[in-house]
């Protein structure tokens, strides 16, 4: 059974529906808001150079959300049983509130990982109560969104072209950001005060025209409280959705950022 | 015995041009509001229900947040107005929005409260609140449904032990200490109701045998949804649903003369052609289901804009508006007419519940029309038609 067989089968029995490709170090993808949907492109260039393993949080696609699934932090728990399933540490890859779980899931054990890599990470949030830090998705226009997340609205997949499935799950992956999200929003308050104990090195990804994470100051924020060295870079024609947007480059950034710390296959 | 229900839903009519505001509800600045102007509105809209409890009707309250189209935020407090300046007609509040109050025990002291007030008059509904409102209280969309049912089981629980505290550690609530003072004045406690368009909400609603308000549906949805709500009381060995739990929602004018009746009705169709609602504000992640919303997606990705569920009232005629039993609208004969047709194709109701006032509507054109119908509409549907036998209704319908 290869590496990725045993994962996959861990993570089935974690009650986590998990994909699987590629040969090489070890990635664990933690996807965004809309779940795996629009990554099919990063992932395959992912696993290129890495044994990459994407599972859909509980709530998203075909992971059903249990009882006990109350908060982002609560799946981190979830996500480090799995992290125990790899043989070789596995880089941990998040995209936005991804990135939000690989963070509490860092907090709180990182021996099992071998870097983190934050795209566009969310989870943290500083300021007075009337402060916008993040866009409010919820009272935005649905080209206010689209402008938001991806720079101009039409750089939005085109909805009309996927299936009728595709759409259920999208639906589906608004129900579960909007469960995990809502209140307080698109952050744990207690996350920014522990951020000091993850010393693994990180990357830390963003898009110069992401109009969704307001704070200007948010990448300054995270990258000071994290205990560990932390390399940032700024994608120029990226929004938030940078793994969507961006996959080539992304995927050439994350490689050259893990060849620091591992052999990795070219 | 029939009831008849008069609401106004106490609207703030004074705004300015439509395209000047990208949503009626929510985001619309309350600067636009003149309190001054506001204090004339509740003078005039607590004036009527106190001309409608002289008249022998009923009234129904209800509770909206962030909008000038309802400007009733609070619905235990026009209650309480209501228990003071009333004494004779039954007060009913539909509802308390329960799942996005999310503060179930306060709910239950409140109408408690407000049913000793009245002296026992008192009936109690729950919402779940309409999906633009998740907003004011910031309750999580999701898992409403588990959160209302659930609030709905304390409140009941809380009215009805009285041998001291209980505790409650449900899925969404916790209290250590439960004791309402004061309890209700009616044994075991008001009537409640829930008003519902959702098939599956009938259902609880009748597992449930609270009474069931249904709110512009026309005959057709009531006659659906009235008849679900009897099936499932059959299913659970409670005989025939009793029409008294059946209640329906339409929009009414009474003149002296069709004419007047039909111009009365098209004030009223404010209250439907004000409703811009933002499309962001009415698709809310988890209060639809993601089957509807991946549909609405569909919808929205082939051009086809989200609209509220009333939008196609907005500019029909009242004639049609009436056949269809959305409007009761005409003289006195003419509205019982309809009333009449409305019962004997739904298969029978016990609750009409009266929207009266809309808009800029005053209390003179108002409070006429709620004279005639007490006095030429009412009597004579309550003796020649509700008082009958209700089996031939019923086989003439189905």
């Amino acid at each position: 059974m290869t590496v990725l067989d045993r994962v996959t089968t861990a993570a089935g029995k974690l009650g986590l529906e998990c994909r699987s490709a590629g040969d090489g170090p070890a990635m664990l993808f933690l996807h965004g808001e809309p779940g795996l949907l629009f990554c099919e492109p990063a992932l395959a260039r992912l696993s290129e150079h890495f044994s990459v393993v994407a599972p859909s949080h509980p709530g998203w696609g075909g992971s059903p959300r249990r009882p006990t699934d109350q908060s982002i932090d609560d799946l981190a728990y979830r996500y480090l049983d799995l992290v125990e399933a790899f043989d070789d540490r596995p880089l941990l890859v998040g995209c936005s509130l991804g990135a939000w779980l690989a963070l509490e899931i860092a907090t709180k054990n990182e021996s099992g990982i071998a870097g983190l890599v934050l795209v566009a990470p969310v989870g943290i949030r500083t300021g007075e109560p009337t402060r916008r830090y993040y866009m409010d998705r919820y009272a935005a226009s649905p080209e206010a969104l689209a402008t938001a997340l991806y720079g101009p609205a039409d750089g939005a997949p085109n909805l009309a072209e996927r299936s009728d499935q595709d759409l259920l799950l999208l639906a589906r992956a608004q129900e579960a950001t909007a469960f995990y999200t809502w209140q307080p929003y698109l952050h744990n308050p207690s996350l920014l005060g522990r951020l000091h104990r993850i010393r693994s090195r990180t990357l830390l990804v963003s898009g110069a025209r992401d109009g969704f994470i307001l704070a200007e100051d948010h990448v300054g924020t995270l990258s000071g409280a994290l205990g560990g060295e932390v390399e940032t870079v700024v994608f120029d024609d990226a929004g938030h959705q940078v793994e969507e947007q961006r996959p080539d480059e992304l995927a050439q950034r994350i490689t050259a950022f893990a060849r620091h710390s591992a052999p990795v296959r070219s | 015995m029939f009831r008849a229900w008069t609401f106004t839903e106490m609207p703030y009519p004074y705004l300015p041009p439509a395209d000047s505001y990208g949503s009626l509800r929510v985001t619309l600045p309350s600067q636009i509001y003149d309190p001054e102007l506001g204090h004339q509105l509740y003078s005039k809209y607590f004036d009527l229900y106190q001309a409608a409890d002289g008249l022998g009707l009923d009234m129904m309250l209800n509770e909206h947040h962030s909008t000038a189209t309802c400007v009733e935020p609070a619905v235990p407090v026009t209650m309480a107005v209501l228990a003071r300046t009333t004494s004779r007609g039954r007060i009913l509040a539909l509802g308390n929005p329960i799942a996005n109050r999310n503060t179930p025990v306060r709910v239950a002291e409140e109408m408690a409260m407000v049913d000793v007030m009245s002296h026992g008059r008192t009936e109690v509904g729950f919402v779940r609140g309409v999906p633009y409102e998740v907003s004011a209280c910031n309750v999580n969309p999701v898992d409403m449904k588990g959160r209302f049912w659930e609030g709905a089981d304390l409140i009941v629980r809380a009215w009805s032990t009285t041998d001291g505290p209980f505790n409650w550690e449900g899925r969404y609530y916790h209290h250590r200490q439960v004791n309402v003072w004061p309890r209700p004045y009616q044994e075991p406690h008001p009537p409640l109701w829930v008003p519902t368009q959702s098939s599956s909400t009938v259902v609880e609603t009748a597992e449930r045998q609270y009474k069931l308000g249904l709110i512009l549906c026309g005959w057709q949805g009531a006659r659906r949804l009235f008849d679900l709500y009897r099936k499932r009381t059959a299913e659970l060995g409670l005989g025939p649903a009793s029409r008294d739990k059946l209640g329906y929602l339409g929009l009414v004018f009474v003149g002296d003369t069709d004419e007047e009746g039909f111009a009365g009705a098209r004030k009223l169709q404010w209250y439907i052609q004000h409703n811009k609602v933002a499309t962001q504000f009415m698709d809310v992640p988890g209060y639809i289901d993601e089957v509807t919303r991946a549909k609405m997606m569909r919808s929205s990705a082939e051009g086809v804009p989200v609209s509220t569920p009333i939008e196609h009232l907005a500019h029909a005629p009242i004639e049609d508006l009436a056949r269809d039993g959305y409007f009761f609208a005409g003289n006195p004969d003419t509205v019982f007419a309809q009333l009449k047709s409305f019962y004997e194709k739904v298969g029978g109701f016990g609750n009409f519940m009266m929207m009266v006032q809309g808009g800029t509507m005053g209390y003179d054109l108002v409070e006429g029309s709620m004279r005639r119908f007490a006095s030429d509409v009412l009597p004579r549907f309550r003796s020649e038609v509700y008082a009958q036998d209700v089996e031939p209704v019923l086989a003439a319908a189905s």
